[in-house]
Protein backbone atom coordinates (compact mmCIF):
# COMPACT_ATOMS: atom_id res chain seq x y z
CA UNK A 1 0.00 0.00 0.00
CA UNK A 2 2.25 2.96 -1.59
CA UNK A 3 -0.35 5.53 -0.25
CA UNK A 4 0.05 4.45 3.43
CA UNK A 5 3.31 4.14 3.46
CA UNK A 6 3.53 7.84 2.26
CA UNK A 7 1.65 8.90 4.36
CA UNK A 8 3.52 7.07 7.66
CA UNK A 9 6.38 8.64 6.36
CA UNK A 10 5.21 12.09 6.00
CA UNK A 11 4.00 11.50 9.67
CA UNK A 12 7.07 9.54 10.93
CA UNK A 13 9.99 11.23 8.91
CA UNK A 14 10.25 14.71 11.68
CA UNK A 15 10.75 12.08 14.59
CA UNK A 16 13.32 10.37 13.33
CA UNK A 17 15.87 12.11 14.65
CA UNK A 18 16.75 12.38 18.32
CA UNK A 19 16.38 16.27 18.40
CA UNK A 20 13.32 16.29 17.12
CA UNK A 21 11.90 13.05 19.04
CA UNK A 22 13.37 14.97 22.12
CA UNK A 23 11.39 18.44 21.26
CA UNK A 24 8.11 16.33 20.58
CA UNK A 25 8.42 14.76 24.37
CA UNK A 26 9.27 18.19 25.61
CA UNK A 27 5.96 19.62 24.05
CA UNK A 28 3.76 16.75 24.71
CA UNK A 29 5.26 17.38 28.91
CA UNK A 30 4.88 20.76 28.78
CA UNK A 31 0.88 20.46 27.02
CA UNK A 32 0.06 17.88 29.95
CA UNK A 33 1.30 20.66 32.76
CA UNK A 34 -0.11 23.60 30.50
CA UNK A 35 -4.22 22.25 30.53
CA UNK A 36 -4.82 22.09 33.90
CA UNK A 37 -2.75 24.71 35.11
CA UNK A 38 -4.07 27.23 32.47
CA UNK A 39 -7.46 26.59 33.29
CA UNK A 40 -6.80 28.35 36.79
CA UNK A 41 -5.04 30.94 34.83
CA UNK A 42 -7.95 31.75 33.30
CA UNK A 43 -10.55 31.22 35.98
CA UNK A 44 -8.62 32.88 38.25
CA UNK A 45 -7.93 35.49 35.69
CA UNK A 46 -4.87 35.56 35.85
CA UNK A 47 -3.20 35.68 32.32
CA UNK A 48 -2.17 39.20 32.71
CA UNK A 49 -0.04 38.46 35.73
CA UNK A 50 1.38 35.48 33.89
CA UNK A 51 2.71 37.30 31.05
CA UNK A 52 4.22 39.47 32.91
CA UNK A 53 6.50 37.32 35.03
CA UNK A 54 6.96 34.94 31.87
CA UNK A 55 8.54 38.84 30.27
CA UNK A 56 9.82 40.03 33.56
CA UNK A 57 11.96 37.02 33.45
CA UNK A 58 14.08 38.03 30.59
CA UNK A 59 17.21 39.42 32.78
CA UNK A 60 18.06 36.05 34.39
CA UNK A 61 17.68 34.44 30.68
CA UNK A 62 20.15 36.73 29.67
CA UNK A 63 22.38 36.68 32.69
CA UNK A 64 22.27 32.42 32.14
CA UNK A 65 23.04 32.85 28.52
CA UNK A 66 26.17 35.55 29.08
CA UNK A 67 27.32 33.04 32.26
CA UNK A 68 27.37 29.74 30.33
CA UNK A 69 24.43 28.56 32.87
CA UNK A 70 21.72 26.25 31.92
CA UNK A 71 18.87 27.91 30.03
CA UNK A 72 16.15 26.29 33.41
CA UNK A 73 18.77 28.20 35.61
CA UNK A 74 18.35 31.47 34.22
CA UNK A 75 14.67 31.24 34.12
CA UNK A 76 14.43 30.36 37.89
CA UNK A 77 17.01 32.98 38.66
CA UNK A 78 14.58 35.23 36.48
CA UNK A 79 11.34 34.05 38.80
CA UNK A 80 13.38 35.24 41.43
CA UNK A 81 13.73 38.47 40.20
CA UNK A 82 10.55 39.01 38.83
CA UNK A 83 7.85 37.31 40.93
CA UNK A 84 8.29 39.81 44.05
CA UNK A 85 8.76 42.52 41.62
CA UNK A 86 5.60 41.85 40.28
CA UNK A 87 4.06 40.70 43.15
CA UNK A 88 5.15 44.28 45.30
CA UNK A 89 4.45 46.45 42.44
CA UNK A 90 0.71 45.16 42.69
CA UNK A 91 0.19 46.35 45.76
CA UNK A 92 1.83 50.09 45.10
CA UNK A 93 -1.48 51.74 46.42
CA UNK A 94 -0.96 54.92 44.24
CA UNK A 95 -0.90 53.90 40.25
CA UNK A 96 -2.74 51.34 40.22
CA UNK A 97 -1.90 47.51 40.07
CA UNK A 98 -1.73 47.29 36.29
CA UNK A 99 0.06 50.33 35.92
CA UNK A 100 2.67 49.74 38.35
CA UNK A 101 3.02 46.29 37.07
CA UNK A 102 3.61 47.21 33.33
CA UNK A 103 6.44 49.88 34.77
CA UNK A 104 7.80 46.70 36.15
CA UNK A 105 7.46 44.21 33.72
CA UNK A 106 8.77 47.39 30.72
CA UNK A 107 11.76 47.69 33.00
CA UNK A 108 12.84 44.50 33.14
CA UNK A 109 12.80 43.73 29.74
CA UNK A 110 14.14 46.42 28.50
CA UNK A 111 17.29 45.64 31.24
CA UNK A 112 17.41 42.24 29.76
CA UNK A 113 17.44 44.05 25.77
CA UNK A 114 20.28 45.95 27.03
CA UNK A 115 22.13 42.95 28.54
CA UNK A 116 21.33 41.21 25.55
CA UNK A 117 22.56 43.48 22.70
CA UNK A 118 25.80 44.88 24.28
CA UNK A 119 28.33 44.28 22.30
CA UNK A 120 30.09 41.93 24.70
CA UNK A 121 27.67 39.83 24.55
CA UNK A 122 27.61 36.69 22.22
CA UNK A 123 24.59 36.49 19.52
CA UNK A 124 21.02 34.25 20.92
CA UNK A 125 18.96 36.68 22.53
CA UNK A 126 15.94 35.25 19.78
CA UNK A 127 16.35 31.79 21.45
CA UNK A 128 15.62 33.46 25.11
CA UNK A 129 12.34 35.07 23.34
CA UNK A 130 11.15 32.34 20.70
CA UNK A 131 12.77 29.57 22.48
CA UNK A 132 14.46 26.61 21.08
CA UNK A 133 12.72 23.50 21.46
CA UNK A 134 14.90 21.33 19.20
CA UNK A 135 17.84 22.15 21.25
CA UNK A 136 16.42 20.35 24.59
CA UNK A 137 18.72 17.65 25.78
CA UNK A 138 18.30 14.62 27.37
CA UNK A 139 19.08 15.91 30.86
CA UNK A 140 15.89 19.03 30.43
CA UNK A 141 13.84 16.47 29.33
CA UNK A 142 14.42 15.11 32.51
CA UNK A 143 14.18 17.85 34.57
CA UNK A 144 10.98 19.06 32.78
CA UNK A 145 9.25 15.54 33.07
CA UNK A 146 9.99 15.85 37.17
CA UNK A 147 8.52 19.70 37.30
CA UNK A 148 5.66 18.91 35.38
CA UNK A 149 4.96 15.96 38.15
CA UNK A 150 5.32 18.27 40.32
CA UNK A 151 2.95 20.98 38.77
CA UNK A 152 0.10 18.32 38.51
CA UNK A 153 0.81 16.95 41.99
CA UNK A 154 0.15 20.21 43.04
CA UNK A 155 -2.81 21.23 41.29
CA UNK A 156 -4.42 18.03 42.11
CA UNK A 157 -3.76 18.41 46.01
CA UNK A 158 -4.84 21.51 45.96
CA UNK A 159 -8.26 20.88 43.55
CA UNK A 160 -11.07 21.47 46.26
CA UNK A 161 -9.58 25.02 47.52
CA UNK A 162 -8.47 26.58 44.25
CA UNK A 163 -12.09 25.25 43.55
CA UNK A 164 -13.66 27.02 46.63
CA UNK A 165 -11.18 30.27 46.28
CA UNK A 166 -12.18 30.78 42.46
CA UNK A 167 -16.00 29.81 43.08
CA UNK A 168 -16.32 32.93 46.22
CA UNK A 169 -13.54 34.37 47.49
CA UNK A 170 -15.19 35.95 50.32
CA UNK A 171 -16.35 33.14 51.88
CA UNK A 172 -13.84 30.97 50.95
CA UNK A 173 -12.19 30.82 54.24
CA UNK A 174 -15.09 29.68 56.08
CA UNK A 175 -14.20 26.35 54.08
CA UNK A 176 -10.91 26.61 55.20
CA UNK A 177 -9.68 27.80 51.67
CA UNK A 178 -7.52 30.55 51.66
CA UNK A 179 -7.70 33.28 48.49
CA UNK A 180 -3.98 34.41 49.55
CA UNK A 181 -2.44 30.92 49.91
CA UNK A 182 -4.36 29.94 46.11
CA UNK A 183 -2.84 33.27 44.77
CA UNK A 184 0.61 32.61 45.75
CA UNK A 185 0.21 28.58 44.44
CA UNK A 186 -0.73 29.24 41.57
CA UNK A 187 2.05 31.97 41.10
CA UNK A 188 4.68 29.55 42.41
CA UNK A 189 3.16 27.07 39.63
CA UNK A 190 2.75 29.46 36.93
CA UNK A 191 7.20 29.90 37.64
CA UNK A 192 7.79 26.75 38.02
CA UNK A 193 5.79 25.94 34.55
CA UNK A 194 7.62 28.71 33.01
CA UNK A 195 11.54 28.08 33.69
CA UNK A 196 10.31 24.65 32.48
CA UNK A 197 8.50 25.83 28.72
CA UNK A 198 10.95 29.13 28.41
CA UNK A 199 13.65 26.23 27.36
CA UNK A 200 11.15 25.37 24.25
CA UNK A 201 8.88 28.57 24.09
CA UNK A 202 10.76 31.40 24.75
CA UNK A 203 9.55 34.26 27.19
CA UNK A 204 7.16 35.67 24.69
CA UNK A 205 5.48 32.56 23.28
CA UNK A 206 5.57 30.89 26.45
CA UNK A 207 2.43 32.10 27.56
CA UNK A 208 0.36 31.14 24.40
CA UNK A 209 0.74 27.41 25.29
CA UNK A 210 -0.58 28.33 28.97
CA UNK A 211 -3.92 30.54 28.46
CA UNK A 212 -4.56 29.64 24.49
CA UNK A 213 -5.55 26.11 25.18
CA UNK A 214 -7.42 26.92 28.46
CA UNK A 215 -9.59 29.81 26.55
CA UNK A 216 -10.10 27.72 23.87
CA UNK A 217 -11.71 24.61 26.40
CA UNK A 218 -13.22 27.09 28.21
CA UNK A 219 -15.43 28.12 25.32
CA UNK A 220 -16.79 24.86 24.69
CA UNK A 221 -17.68 23.26 27.63
CA UNK A 222 -18.92 24.54 31.61
CA UNK A 223 -17.12 21.39 33.29
CA UNK A 224 -13.68 22.04 34.87
CA UNK A 225 -12.24 18.18 34.63
CA UNK A 226 -13.69 18.43 30.94
CA UNK A 227 -11.98 21.82 30.17
CA UNK A 228 -8.73 20.85 32.07
CA UNK A 229 -8.23 17.25 29.75
CA UNK A 230 -9.41 19.29 26.70
CA UNK A 231 -6.98 22.10 27.43
CA UNK A 232 -4.57 19.52 27.61
CA UNK A 233 -5.34 17.93 24.49
CA UNK A 234 -5.28 21.03 22.53
CA UNK A 235 -2.06 22.03 23.53
CA UNK A 236 -0.49 18.90 22.87
CA UNK A 237 -2.16 18.60 19.64
CA UNK A 238 -1.30 21.97 18.93
CA UNK A 239 2.31 21.14 20.14
CA UNK A 240 2.55 18.47 18.28
CA UNK A 241 0.95 19.96 14.81
CA UNK A 242 3.21 22.88 15.06
CA UNK A 243 6.24 20.78 15.04
CA UNK A 244 5.20 19.48 11.47
CA UNK A 245 4.66 22.86 10.35
CA UNK A 246 8.45 23.87 11.50
CA UNK A 247 9.61 20.71 9.94
CA UNK A 248 7.69 21.22 6.44
CA UNK A 249 7.33 24.81 6.06
CA UNK A 250 11.11 25.29 7.69
CA UNK A 251 9.56 27.81 10.27
CA UNK A 252 10.54 28.83 13.90
CA UNK A 253 9.21 25.67 16.25
CA UNK A 254 8.24 28.09 19.13
CA UNK A 255 6.22 30.63 16.52
CA UNK A 256 4.55 27.57 14.66
CA UNK A 257 3.51 25.95 17.95
CA UNK A 258 2.09 29.84 19.54
CA UNK A 259 0.40 30.13 15.87
CA UNK A 260 -1.78 26.50 15.60
CA UNK A 261 -2.72 27.33 19.16
CA UNK A 262 -4.09 30.66 18.29
CA UNK A 263 -5.48 29.69 14.54
CA UNK A 264 -7.46 27.05 16.60
CA UNK A 265 -8.71 29.80 19.04
CA UNK A 266 -10.46 31.63 16.82
CA UNK A 267 -11.43 28.83 14.61
CA UNK A 268 -13.40 27.53 17.99
CA UNK A 269 -14.95 31.10 18.51
CA UNK A 270 -15.88 31.16 15.11
CA UNK A 271 -17.29 27.81 14.65
CA UNK A 272 -19.37 28.75 18.20
CA UNK A 273 -20.83 31.67 17.01
CA UNK A 274 -21.56 30.12 13.62
CA UNK A 275 -23.19 27.25 15.28
CA UNK A 276 -25.74 29.55 17.38
CA UNK A 277 -26.70 31.35 14.84
CA UNK A 278 -27.96 28.38 13.42
CA UNK A 279 -29.45 27.14 16.06
CA UNK A 280 -31.50 30.99 16.32
CA UNK A 281 -32.20 31.34 12.76
CA UNK A 282 -32.12 28.09 10.51
CA UNK A 283 -29.20 27.18 8.16
CA UNK A 284 -26.64 30.98 7.80
CA UNK A 285 -27.70 32.38 4.68
CA UNK A 286 -26.21 36.24 4.93
CA UNK A 287 -23.16 37.18 7.33
CA UNK A 288 -25.49 38.40 9.92
CA UNK A 289 -23.39 39.41 13.47
CA UNK A 290 -23.93 36.49 15.77
CA UNK A 291 -25.32 37.49 19.27
CA UNK B 1 -33.16 24.44 81.59
CA UNK B 2 -30.01 25.65 83.77
CA UNK B 3 -27.34 23.24 83.35
CA UNK B 4 -27.68 22.61 79.92
CA UNK B 5 -25.69 23.89 77.29
CA UNK B 6 -27.61 25.85 74.78
CA UNK B 7 -26.22 25.54 71.17
CA UNK B 8 -25.16 29.66 71.05
CA UNK B 9 -24.67 31.65 73.92
CA UNK B 10 -23.29 35.33 72.69
CA UNK B 11 -22.15 37.56 75.62
CA UNK B 12 -21.48 41.74 74.92
CA UNK B 13 -20.12 41.00 71.72
CA UNK B 14 -18.38 44.20 70.19
CA UNK B 15 -16.42 44.04 66.81
CA UNK B 16 -15.25 46.82 64.13
CA UNK B 17 -13.01 47.43 60.95
CA UNK B 18 -9.91 49.27 61.79
CA UNK B 19 -11.15 50.75 64.90
CA UNK B 20 -14.59 51.50 63.17
CA UNK B 21 -16.81 49.67 65.47
CA UNK B 22 -19.28 48.04 63.70
CA UNK B 23 -21.27 46.13 66.07
CA UNK B 24 -21.26 46.80 70.09
CA UNK B 25 -23.17 45.24 72.98
CA UNK B 26 -24.78 41.94 71.33
CA UNK B 27 -26.20 39.42 73.88
CA UNK B 28 -28.31 36.94 73.17
CA UNK B 29 -28.62 32.86 73.77
CA UNK B 30 -30.38 30.22 71.79
CA UNK B 31 -31.50 26.35 71.75
CA UNK B 32 -30.90 24.13 69.35
CA UNK B 33 -33.94 24.22 66.93
CA UNK B 34 -34.41 27.89 67.28
CA UNK B 35 -35.15 30.09 64.16
CA UNK B 36 -33.72 33.38 64.64
CA UNK B 37 -34.56 36.38 61.90
CA UNK B 38 -31.69 39.15 62.27
CA UNK B 39 -32.81 42.59 61.39
CA UNK B 40 -31.61 45.56 60.50
CA UNK B 41 -30.31 48.02 58.21
CA UNK B 42 -27.20 48.43 55.90
CA UNK B 43 -24.42 48.95 57.74
CA UNK B 44 -26.40 47.42 61.00
CA UNK B 45 -23.96 44.67 61.66
CA UNK B 46 -25.74 41.59 60.37
CA UNK B 47 -22.88 40.21 58.44
CA UNK B 48 -21.01 41.51 60.97
CA UNK B 49 -22.30 39.47 63.62
CA UNK B 50 -22.02 36.49 61.31
CA UNK B 51 -18.13 37.06 60.54
CA UNK B 52 -17.93 37.15 64.22
CA UNK B 53 -19.90 33.48 64.70
CA UNK B 54 -17.95 32.13 61.98
CA UNK B 55 -14.82 33.34 63.64
CA UNK B 56 -13.22 35.24 60.73
CA UNK B 57 -13.42 38.40 62.67
CA UNK B 58 -12.27 38.59 66.36
CA UNK B 59 -14.71 40.20 68.24
CA UNK B 60 -13.20 43.48 70.43
CA UNK B 61 -15.06 42.79 73.24
CA UNK B 62 -17.38 39.62 75.03
CA UNK B 63 -17.76 36.29 74.27
CA UNK B 64 -19.29 33.81 71.65
CA UNK B 65 -19.86 30.05 72.75
CA UNK B 66 -20.95 27.41 70.20
CA UNK B 67 -21.70 24.27 71.16
CA UNK B 68 -21.15 22.34 67.56
CA UNK B 69 -19.90 23.87 64.17
CA UNK B 70 -21.12 26.91 62.19
CA UNK B 71 -21.98 27.09 58.63
CA UNK B 72 -22.39 30.00 55.94
CA UNK B 73 -24.71 29.89 53.32
CA UNK B 74 -23.78 33.54 51.90
CA UNK B 75 -25.57 35.55 49.24
CA UNK B 76 -25.92 33.73 46.38
CA UNK B 77 -24.48 36.99 44.20
CA UNK B 78 -21.54 36.60 46.13
CA UNK B 79 -20.37 33.58 43.63
CA UNK B 80 -19.84 33.05 40.24
CA UNK B 81 -22.39 32.06 38.24
CA UNK B 82 -19.52 31.75 35.39
CA UNK B 83 -18.25 29.00 36.78
CA UNK B 84 -17.42 25.36 35.45
CA UNK B 85 -19.05 23.95 38.25
CA UNK B 86 -22.21 21.33 38.91
CA UNK B 87 -24.11 21.45 42.31
CA UNK B 88 -22.35 18.84 43.50
CA UNK B 89 -19.46 20.24 43.04
CA UNK B 90 -20.32 23.51 45.14
CA UNK B 91 -22.12 21.06 47.82
CA UNK B 92 -18.62 18.84 48.13
CA UNK B 93 -16.59 21.54 48.84
CA UNK B 94 -18.73 21.58 52.42
CA UNK B 95 -16.26 19.10 53.49
CA UNK B 96 -12.80 20.95 52.53
CA UNK B 97 -12.31 22.04 56.12
CA UNK B 98 -11.82 19.05 57.35
CA UNK B 99 -10.21 16.88 54.89
CA UNK B 100 -6.44 16.99 55.02
CA UNK B 101 -5.40 19.54 52.13
CA UNK B 102 -4.25 16.44 49.69
CA UNK B 103 -6.81 14.43 50.48
CA UNK B 104 -9.95 14.44 47.78
CA UNK B 105 -13.09 14.00 48.59
CA UNK B 106 -13.60 9.93 48.46
CA UNK B 107 -17.30 7.97 48.37
CA UNK B 108 -18.15 8.60 51.57
CA UNK B 109 -18.35 12.33 51.14
CA UNK B 110 -19.91 12.21 47.61
CA UNK B 111 -22.94 10.62 49.73
CA UNK B 112 -23.04 13.10 51.80
CA UNK B 113 -23.01 15.73 49.58
CA UNK B 114 -25.74 13.86 47.51
CA UNK B 115 -28.12 13.40 50.52
CA UNK B 116 -27.54 16.74 51.48
CA UNK B 117 -28.68 17.86 47.95
CA UNK B 118 -31.86 15.68 48.31
CA UNK B 119 -32.61 16.97 51.89
CA UNK B 120 -32.95 20.71 50.16
CA UNK B 121 -35.05 19.15 47.05
CA UNK B 122 -32.40 18.97 44.70
CA UNK B 123 -31.62 15.29 44.19
CA UNK B 124 -32.96 15.49 40.20
CA UNK B 125 -30.35 18.47 39.16
CA UNK B 126 -26.97 17.59 41.40
CA UNK B 127 -25.00 17.44 37.54
CA UNK B 128 -26.57 20.66 36.73
CA UNK B 129 -24.24 24.22 36.32
CA UNK B 130 -24.51 25.92 38.94
CA UNK B 131 -24.85 29.11 37.14
CA UNK B 132 -27.51 27.57 35.05
CA UNK B 133 -30.21 26.47 38.25
CA UNK B 134 -32.70 29.25 39.46
CA UNK B 135 -31.65 31.36 42.47
CA UNK B 136 -33.96 29.53 44.87
CA UNK B 137 -32.10 26.33 43.13
CA UNK B 138 -28.93 27.87 44.06
CA UNK B 139 -29.48 29.43 47.72
CA UNK B 140 -30.47 25.62 48.08
CA UNK B 141 -27.20 24.31 46.89
CA UNK B 142 -25.29 26.57 49.19
CA UNK B 143 -27.51 25.20 52.16
CA UNK B 144 -26.67 21.47 51.06
CA UNK B 145 -23.07 23.11 51.38
CA UNK B 146 -23.43 24.24 55.05
CA UNK B 147 -25.23 21.08 55.64
CA UNK B 148 -22.22 18.66 54.20
CA UNK B 149 -20.15 20.97 56.33
CA UNK B 150 -22.22 19.01 59.27
CA UNK B 151 -23.00 22.65 60.43
CA UNK B 152 -25.36 22.81 63.73
CA UNK B 153 -25.70 26.27 63.21
CA UNK B 154 -26.45 27.73 59.81
CA UNK B 155 -25.98 31.39 58.84
CA UNK B 156 -28.28 32.78 55.73
CA UNK B 157 -27.32 36.04 54.79
CA UNK B 158 -30.28 37.62 52.75
CA UNK B 159 -31.41 34.57 51.43
CA UNK B 160 -34.77 35.44 49.65
CA UNK B 161 -33.27 38.58 47.62
CA UNK B 162 -34.53 37.89 44.26
CA UNK B 163 -36.74 35.03 45.20
CA UNK B 164 -39.81 34.71 43.80
CA UNK B 165 -42.92 34.31 45.84
CA UNK B 166 -42.90 30.26 45.46
CA UNK B 167 -39.05 29.95 45.87
CA UNK B 168 -39.11 32.11 49.27
CA UNK B 169 -41.83 29.77 50.22
CA UNK B 170 -39.96 26.58 49.90
CA UNK B 171 -37.29 28.26 51.20
CA UNK B 172 -39.23 29.07 54.56
CA UNK B 173 -40.60 25.21 54.40
CA UNK B 174 -36.90 23.98 54.33
CA UNK B 175 -35.93 26.64 57.40
CA UNK B 176 -38.69 25.41 59.24
CA UNK B 177 -37.37 21.87 58.22
CA UNK B 178 -33.87 22.32 59.21
CA UNK B 179 -34.94 23.66 62.84
CA UNK B 180 -37.16 20.72 63.70
CA UNK B 181 -34.06 18.56 62.69
CA UNK B 182 -32.66 20.48 65.75
CA UNK B 183 -30.49 23.00 63.92
CA UNK B 184 -30.19 26.55 64.94
CA UNK B 185 -31.14 28.88 62.10
CA UNK B 186 -29.88 32.90 61.98
CA UNK B 187 -31.44 34.46 58.76
CA UNK B 188 -30.31 38.00 57.95
CA UNK B 189 -32.93 39.69 56.47
CA UNK B 190 -35.22 43.28 55.27
CA UNK B 191 -38.36 41.55 55.52
CA UNK B 192 -39.91 42.00 59.25
CA UNK B 193 -43.00 40.12 58.25
CA UNK B 194 -41.34 37.05 57.36
CA UNK B 195 -39.45 36.67 60.76
CA UNK B 196 -42.93 37.16 62.45
CA UNK B 197 -42.89 33.31 61.48
CA UNK B 198 -39.83 32.72 63.43
CA UNK B 199 -39.11 31.78 67.00
CA UNK B 200 -36.89 34.69 67.69
CA UNK B 201 -35.90 38.31 66.13
CA UNK B 202 -32.61 39.97 66.84
CA UNK B 203 -32.62 43.82 66.02
CA UNK B 204 -29.45 45.30 65.29
CA UNK B 205 -28.10 48.88 64.65
CA UNK B 206 -24.49 48.45 65.20
CA UNK B 207 -26.03 47.78 68.74
CA UNK B 208 -28.43 45.40 69.21
CA UNK B 209 -31.88 47.12 69.94
CA UNK B 210 -33.81 43.78 70.97
CA UNK B 211 -33.57 40.54 70.95
CA UNK B 212 -36.86 38.06 71.73
CA UNK B 213 -39.76 36.43 70.41
CA UNK B 214 -41.09 38.69 67.53
CA UNK B 215 -44.70 39.29 69.20
CA UNK B 216 -42.63 40.84 71.77
CA UNK B 217 -40.12 42.30 70.12
CA UNK B 218 -41.49 43.94 67.05
CA UNK B 219 -42.71 47.12 68.22
CA UNK B 220 -43.14 50.01 66.77
CA UNK B 221 -40.65 51.65 68.89
CA UNK B 222 -38.00 49.14 68.52
CA UNK B 223 -38.27 49.30 64.29
CA UNK B 224 -37.91 52.47 64.33
CA UNK B 225 -34.82 52.32 66.39
CA UNK B 226 -33.64 49.70 64.62
CA UNK B 227 -33.82 51.65 61.39
CA UNK B 228 -33.10 54.92 62.62
CA UNK B 229 -36.78 55.96 60.89
CA UNK B 230 -40.16 56.69 61.05
CA UNK B 231 -42.61 54.15 60.46
CA UNK B 232 -45.48 53.97 57.85
CA UNK B 233 -48.27 52.32 59.28
CA UNK B 234 -50.27 49.80 56.38
CA UNK B 235 -53.00 47.65 56.60
CA UNK B 236 -52.62 44.67 58.85
CA UNK B 237 -53.91 41.20 59.66
CA UNK B 238 -55.21 40.41 62.91
CA UNK B 239 -52.07 39.57 64.38
CA UNK B 240 -50.71 43.61 64.74
CA UNK B 241 -49.64 46.34 62.60
CA UNK B 242 -47.90 45.89 59.40
CA UNK B 243 -44.79 48.11 58.97
CA UNK B 244 -43.26 49.69 56.46
CA UNK B 245 -40.14 52.32 57.33
CA UNK B 246 -39.10 55.76 56.71
CA UNK B 247 -34.99 56.05 56.58
CA UNK B 248 -34.67 59.16 58.89
CA UNK B 249 -33.26 61.44 55.79
CA UNK B 250 -37.06 60.59 54.40
CA UNK B 251 -39.34 63.57 54.06
CA UNK B 252 -42.86 63.51 52.80
CA UNK B 253 -43.51 65.88 50.10
CA UNK B 254 -46.94 67.52 49.63
CA UNK B 255 -48.43 66.42 46.81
Amino acid sequence: MPFAADVADLLLDPWRSGITSRALMEILLIAFAAGPLGCWVVLFGLSYGAESLTHAMLPGLVIAALAGFPLMLGAALGVVIAAPAVALAGRLPTIGADTAIAVVVTSLVGAGALLALAPASPAGVQELLFGDVLGVSSGELLLTAALVAVVLAALRGAHGKLLTVGFDRANAPAFGASPRAADALLLLLIGAFTIVAVQALGTLLVLAMLVGPAATARLVTDRLRGMMALAATIAAAGGATGLYVSYYADTAAGASIAAVIVVVHIAAVAGLRLSKAYLKSGPVTGLEPAR
Amino acid sequence: MPGVMKLLEVKGVAAGYNGTPALRDVTFAAERGTRIGVLGPNGGGKTTLFRVLLQELRASRGTVALDGRCGTVPQTERSRLDYPVSALDVALMGVLPRLEWWRRPGRDERRAALEALATVGLADVVHETFGELSGGQRQRVLIARALVQEADLLLLDEPFSGLDDRSSDRLMELIDDLAREGRGVMVATHDMEQTRAWDRVLCLNVGQVAYGPPEIVLTREVIETTYGGSIVVLPSDDQGFTAGVLPAHHHVHPH
